[in-house]
């Protein structure tokens, strides 16, 4: 299995000051990876520099074997598609035009919508079970139909990447669970960047810790997830275990907060005499 | 009819009023005319069969019929104007006032009719050269202000940065006009006070070219555009992932916007709420139909001005109102009531 898209030697600075360095990783094809980090460690910016809003003052990010700078942005934009973690109201648009939305890097000026377009179109409401909502108002549905609507625009837009800011974000557990598995459904190429550790635990294949603007640690969610790296980059501690709902071969991990960290830090500082 | 052809009656009714509008519109006057004459009238143009009265024949192609036409011309220029700020700026209250377009537009006009001589203004019709020197001064200042707006946008185009350079710039170039306005003698400035409040009094056939041609073009270009344009409504970021270069199609249509709106302003004078109003009620009553909306705006636009002009002919019998008088009563009238009802938002 070859990567989708690597990343060396990235750079970002916003003004002079330098938010993202040394930032070095691959995504495997087909592979769910998840960014973690602390608020302010630099997930989004470096996320928008994979999606071309961000120019990297140093380093190269490559898609295959192209470098995605040389591409112009409708080229970017068939080949990667973003899931923001905040929605415009789209003045009025319904559930199906913003659907729609996906075909604008498929298509040029004067390029009408095909029968095939719709039938795409049609595809991508049905795989998100959007039927019954495709009529209504964007700005009316709800967090979690607005996430489902913007699934089947990056369903229709079939790209080879799907970048996602924090997708669970002011989801409640159902549709937290439900939005992640029709992510890993679509079968591409993700990466997201993910708040809560127990679900990106469970659904990333690989997964990337970023914190003060650099890479600090990669690899398996188990070889990951350690307690120490937790209380390093989030300074909260934790204890990990088996996962109660892991199958066989699956090695998934539960991490259960401590919720007074104070006296865990002080019963672990006991434990350690 | 088909059960798809039954879902789409909204925009058939909208077609058989734009049909009908102007209609009804070339009877309605201080002559007595009737639907019958009018007929009769355009029957005679290609058939030798028929036989129109002279003088009604001559209100009607020569006075109503240009007048009419462009009246639907400028509304649903207006409204597509409007539509098309509102979407490249995501501001539900963008009209090409907001931006300085119109006042830029209306500057650059009263300027040019101040050095060429009032009477242009003032004796109705135009020379071609005066009428063209007009929609180019016209021109000008509308680009200027926009200009003006997008250098104080920032690097990036910042949409909150743009209103309020665009409120800014529609208030200077107001004072600019007032200036020009109160130094002139008190005849002229009066007469181009009531150019200024809008009036298709003007119309002519010679003067209706450069509108339609103008509006067909801006109408292919914004079409051409469509897909982009409605990229633009997820957010900047969200149009970038979506292929959109969006600073460039955001200058390039508020350029094209800039255009319309100064060839409208050079022929009618200043017509406010319209790009503003008409886009609001057809997004309300088309919700279902947004792949339609671009045409359903002009159509809308196109039929809406028609009966403001019937309006401002025969209110006050004998006399004629100012049309941005009435655009503006209907406008701040039809929000105030429409912001009452719970459900707007």
């Amino acid at each position: 299995m070859g990567n989708i898209l690597s990343v060396q030697d990235l750079h970002w600075s916003a003004g002079n000051t330098e938010i993202l360095s040394d930032i070095n990783f691959d995504i495997p094809e087909g592979a769910f990876v998840g960014l973690i980090g602390p608020n302010g460690a630099g997930k989004s910016s470096l996320m928008r520099c994979l999606y071309g809003v961000n120019k990297p003052s140093q380093g190269e990010i490559k898609l295959y074997d192209q470098n995605l700078l040389d591409l112009s942005v409708r080229e970017q934009a068939k080949k990667i598609a973003v899931i923001l973690q905040e929605h415009s109201n789209q003045m009025g648009l319904n559930a199906w035009d913003v659907v729609a939305q996906g075909l604008t890097p498929h298509k040029g000026l004067f390029e009408w919508t095909t029968k095939q377009d719709l039938i795409r179109i049609d595809a991508a409401i049905k795989k998100m079970d959007l039927s019954p909502l495709q009529q209504q108002p964007f700005e009316q549905l709800s967090g979690g139909e607005k996430q489902r609507v913007m699934l089947a625009r990056a369903h229709v837009q079939s790209p080879q990447l799907l970048i996602m800011d924090e997708p669970t974000n002011h989801l409640d557990v159902h549709y937290q669970i439900d939005m992640l598995n029709m992510v890993k459904k679509m079968g591409i190429s993700v990466l997201a960047s993910i708040h809560d550790l127990n679900l990106a635990a469970a659904f990333c294949d690989y997964l990337l810790v970023i914190d003060h603007g650099k890479i600090v640690k990669q690899g398996l969610p188990k070889d990951v997830l350690t307690q120490s790296l937790i209380a390093d980059v989030f300074q909260t501690t934790v204890q990990i275990d088996e996962h109660p709902f892991s199958k066989d071969g699956q090695e998934k991990i539960r991490i259960t907060y401590a919720y007074d960290q104070s006296s865990a830090l002080n019963e672990k500082g006991e434990s350690h005499e | 009819m088909s059960n798809s052809l039954l879902k789409k009656w909204p925009l058939f009714l909208l077609i058989m009023l734009a049909v009908a509008s102007p209609l009804f519109a070339l009877v309605l006057g201080v002559a007595n005319i009737s639907l019958s004459d009018v007929l009769n009238i355009f029957c005679a143009q290609v058939s030798d069969s028929c036989e129109a009265n002279r003088l009604k024949e001559r209100i009607v192609l020569e006075l109503r019929l240009p007048r009419i036409i462009l009246a639907f011309l400028t509304g649903a220029g207006l409204a597509l104007a409007g539509r098309v700020l509102q979407t490249v700026t995501r501001n539900p209250l963008a009209d090409p006032y907001l931006f300085g377009i119109s006042s830029g537009a209306m500057f650059g006009a009263v300027i040019v009719i101040s050095l060429t001589g009032f009477s242009v203004a003032t004796q109705g019709v135009f020379s071609n050269w005066a009428q063209l020197g007009l929609t180019g001064g016209a021109f000008i200042g509308s680009a200027f202000s926009v200009l003006l707006v997008i250098s104080m946008a920032g690097r990036s185009v910042q949409i909150e940065r743009m209103v309020l350079a665009g409120v800014a710039t529609s208030f200077m170039f107001s004072a600019a006009t007032s200036l020009v306005l109160y130094a002139s003698d008190p005849q002229a400035a009066s007469s181009l006070i009531f150019w200024t409040l809008g009036s298709f009094s003007r119309a002519s056939w010679d003067t209706l070219a450069i509108p339609f041609v103008v509006l067909i073009l801006c109408f292919i270009l914004f079409s051409g555009f469509s897909r982009q344009l409605t990229a633009l409504l997820a957010g900047d970021e969200n149009a970038r992932s979506l292929g959109v270069e969006v600073q460039k199609l955001r200058i390039s249509m508020l350029l094209l916007t800039s255009l319309l709106t100064a060839i409208l302003v050079a022929n009618t004078g200043g017509i406010g709420f319209v790009g503003l109003m008409i886009p609001h009620i057809v997004r309300r009553l088309y919700v279902n139909y947004s792949r339609h909306l671009m045409w359903v705006t002009i159509l809308f636009g196109g039929v809406f001005m028609v009966w403001v002009d019937v309006l401002s002919r025969s209110l006050i019998k004998g006399h004629e109102l100012p049309i941005g008088v009435i655009t503006a009563a209907f406008g701040s009238v039809f929000f105030l009531l429409v912001m009452r009802r719970k459900n707007w938002s």
